[in-house]
């Protein structure tokens, strides 16, 4: 389970992530939803780790992550919103970065996590040849390749087509399946039904939200 | 490890294109040289000083020693003498067709007779101490040595001849003299020889240019290769930093795949040259009979330009945060500290504050030790100082690096309306 307490973030003096606090459940899948500038971004750059000055208890089976970085960096896997790839390398050579040995990408291409990203498709081809969806596909596939307990998705299927926003939740489904847990930050609505709880991130306070099919009363909301 | 061999992998992948760029620059540039050296602009004639000759020059001797500058003396080859009215050089003067006028008084062969020696004025159209203005003072100064010192030693002559013997014919005589004074005055610049002591070897000005151009070649290489290593996104930075690859292991790995760029370059750069040279049929002078041991030191020499000019292209890189302002920023330090440090021209025609600047510039001391090298002489100190440089560059690009991974996005800072 994950437990987050009285997660804050500042820039300068001004505080962004207001004493946040929630908990999921194994298997699970929190989002987060709010304006754009709300903190949404900087709340999984925290928990990422990739934004210091922020301050509470990142706890998974009861182990503080933000203390002990060596199982933050082994149990996270972390996808931004910009392209955390090589532009002038091929998705192979990008994989080769982030995996321990070209086996276990061969593995993960037949029947594990990239096979379900439909990787396979694009293997040799550059990533500056790449539609936003390959990328964003190969992104996710990066950022599991250590087959991460949890994974940090902000925005995932922002701007992308309809086939390539399935694969992405067929593969977070599959995640979900095998005992992973989920934090995304979204925007599109149809991500929505993947979310087991969601979240409104308004004026850095984090308040829970059910959703009931109203789009308007959503919007509202945020 | 991962992430170097991924970096040198990535530089081998684009460098054809990269090299194709900076051929196809330094073709460009080659090609602008050539087409201003075949350019009217370059033509013997254009390239002479014009001086006005405004006064009275109908003195037979006077005209005989005008003439003979026109027509023998030296000076002809660098120098045309129009005779003109005071008006007409004025005008001349301010539309930039002369260089400067010579005034010859009105009473200059009575003053020279009686041994007076009136000076020649000499008028420039310009304030500034450029080089034309130098060479046509000095130029007027033996104009005016060789007007008055020559005339007034034949009038001088012709006097005493004439108290003493007033009834002769000294026409033989004065031909005599002059012919004299001639032998004596045109042969001057026969009088003196250029040498430098044998302790300081001086390169050859081929063997200069053939440093500069290597130095400049690597400068351009930032222009094509800086795109490899300049970062708008630092999503992938970031993830490495979480999964254990920090700031300085980063940097060092993008500077030695900048060096490997650099050493690819200057092994092309090598290659095109030996071509170039093979082609021509012609051998810097340093390089003449070079045994297969010197030319492996000199290669190995010349190396050192690879982690100096790597290092300043890495931190030029990690300055800036889009392609364009980065691909500015490397040509004008390309242009600007290759023209401080003697690429274009020789760092000796600078002024001395120039030159001590240059001394310590990371390219100027490039210059300076790829010289040395060429000429067979140990670097000493130079090393020392390029490897202060590099590390200098390196570190201050580490602490960008460290400050970029943990700002917020141009994006967050905008939402949040700081």
């Amino acid at each position: 389970m994950i437990e987050i307490n009285n997660l804050s973030g500042y820039y300068g003096k001004k505080r962004i992530l207001n004493y946040i606090s929630f908990q999921a459940e194994t298997g699970t899948c929190v989002g987060i939803l709010g304006q754009n500038g709300s903190g949404k971004s900087t709340m999984l750059s925290v928990l990422a780790g990739t934004l210091p000055g922020g301050s509470g208890e990142f706890l998974y089976d009861g182990t503080d992550l933000f203390k002990d970085r060596r199982r933050h960096a082994a149990c996270v896997g972390y996808v931004p919103q910009g392209t955390p790839l090589i532009e002038e390398l091929s998705a192979m050579d990008n994989l080769r970065l982030w995996y321990r040995s070209r086996a276990e990408i061969m593995e993960d291409l037949e029947n594990g996590l990239l096979a379900i990203l439909g990787i396979p498709e694009f293997l040799k081809t550059r990533v500056s040849h790449m539609s936003g969806g390959m990328k964003k596909r190969l992104s996710i596939g990066c950022a599991a390749a250590h087959h991460p307990e949890i994974l940090l998705l902000d925005e995932p299927s922002a701007a992308l087509d309809l086939i390539c926003k399935e694969r992405i939740a067929n593969y977070l489904r599959e995640f979900k399946r095998q005992g992973g847990t989920i934090l995304l930050t979204t925007h599109d609505i149809q991500e929505i039904p993947l979310c087991d709880s969601l979240f409104i991130l308004k004026q850095g306070c984090l308040l829970p939200y059910e959703y009931d099919g109203n789009y308007h009363r959503l919007a509202g909301q945020l | 490890m991962k992430y170097l061999s991924i970096q040198i992998k990535r530089v081998w992948r684009v460098f054809p294109v990269i090299l194709l760029t900076t051929l196809i620059m330094a073709g460009a540039l080659g090609l602008f040289a050539y087409l201003q050296i075949v350019s009217d602009s370059g033509r013997e004639e254009d390239q002479k000083i014009t001086l006005a000759l405004v006064g009275d020059t109908e003195d037979a001797y006077l005209g005989l020693g005008i003439d003979l500058l026109r027509a023998m003396d030296s000076s002809r080859f660098t120098c045309t003498l129009i005779e003109m009215t005071e008006e007409e050089a004025e005008r001349a003067l301010e539309r930039q067709e002369i260089n400067g006028c010579l005034i010859i008084p009105d009473d200059f062969i009575e003053s020279v007779v009686y041994g007076e020696n009136k000076k020649v004025t000499f008028v420039t159209g310009t304030a500034q101490s450029d080089i034309g203005v130098l060479l046509s003072r000095e130029l007027a100064d033996c104009v005016s040595i060789l007007l008055t010192e020559t005339q007034s030693g034949i009038y001088a002559f012709q006097r005493f001849a004439r108290q003493q013997e007033p009834d002769r014919n000294l026409r033989q005589e004065i031909y005599d003299i002059n012919m004299r004074y001639f032998q004596y005055v045109l042969p001057r610049a026969e009088l003196y020889d250029i040498d430098t002591a044998d302790s300081t070897p001086v390169i050859s000005m081929q063997g200069y240019y053939v440093c500069a151009a290597l130095l400049l070649f690597s400068l351009f290489l930032g222009m094509a290769g800086g795109k490899l290593f300049i970062r708008g996104d630092l999503s992938l930075n970031r993830m490495l930093a979480v999964r254990g690859t920090g700031a300085a292991q980063q940097v060092l790995s993008e500077y030695v795949s900048c060096c490997f760029l650099l050493l690819l370059n200057y092994l092309a750069a090598a290659a095109i040259f030996a071509l170039f040279f093979r082609e021509a049929g012609r051998m810097i002078p340093e390089l003449e009979n070079i045994s297969m041991a010197r030319g492996v030191r000199l290669v190995s020499g010349l190396a050192l330009l690879i982690p100096v000019a790597g290092a300043l292209l890495y931190f030029l890189s990690q300055c800036v945060r889009s392609l364009i302002s980065g691909t500015i920023l490397a040509l004008l330090c390309a242009i600007g500290l290759g023209y401080i440090s003697g690429c274009f021209y020789p760092i000796s025609f600078f002024p001395e504050g120039i030159q001590r600047l240059a001394a310590i510039l990371p390219t100027g001391i490039l210059m300076e030790y790829m010289q040395r090298a060429l000429l067979g002489e140990p670097g000493g100190r130079l090393i020392l100082i390029s490897c202060v440089w590099t590390f200098l560059l390196v570190f201050f690009s580490y602490l960008i690096r460290r400050y970029r991974l943990v700002e917020r996005t141009d994006r967050q800072i905008k939402s949040y309306g700081m």
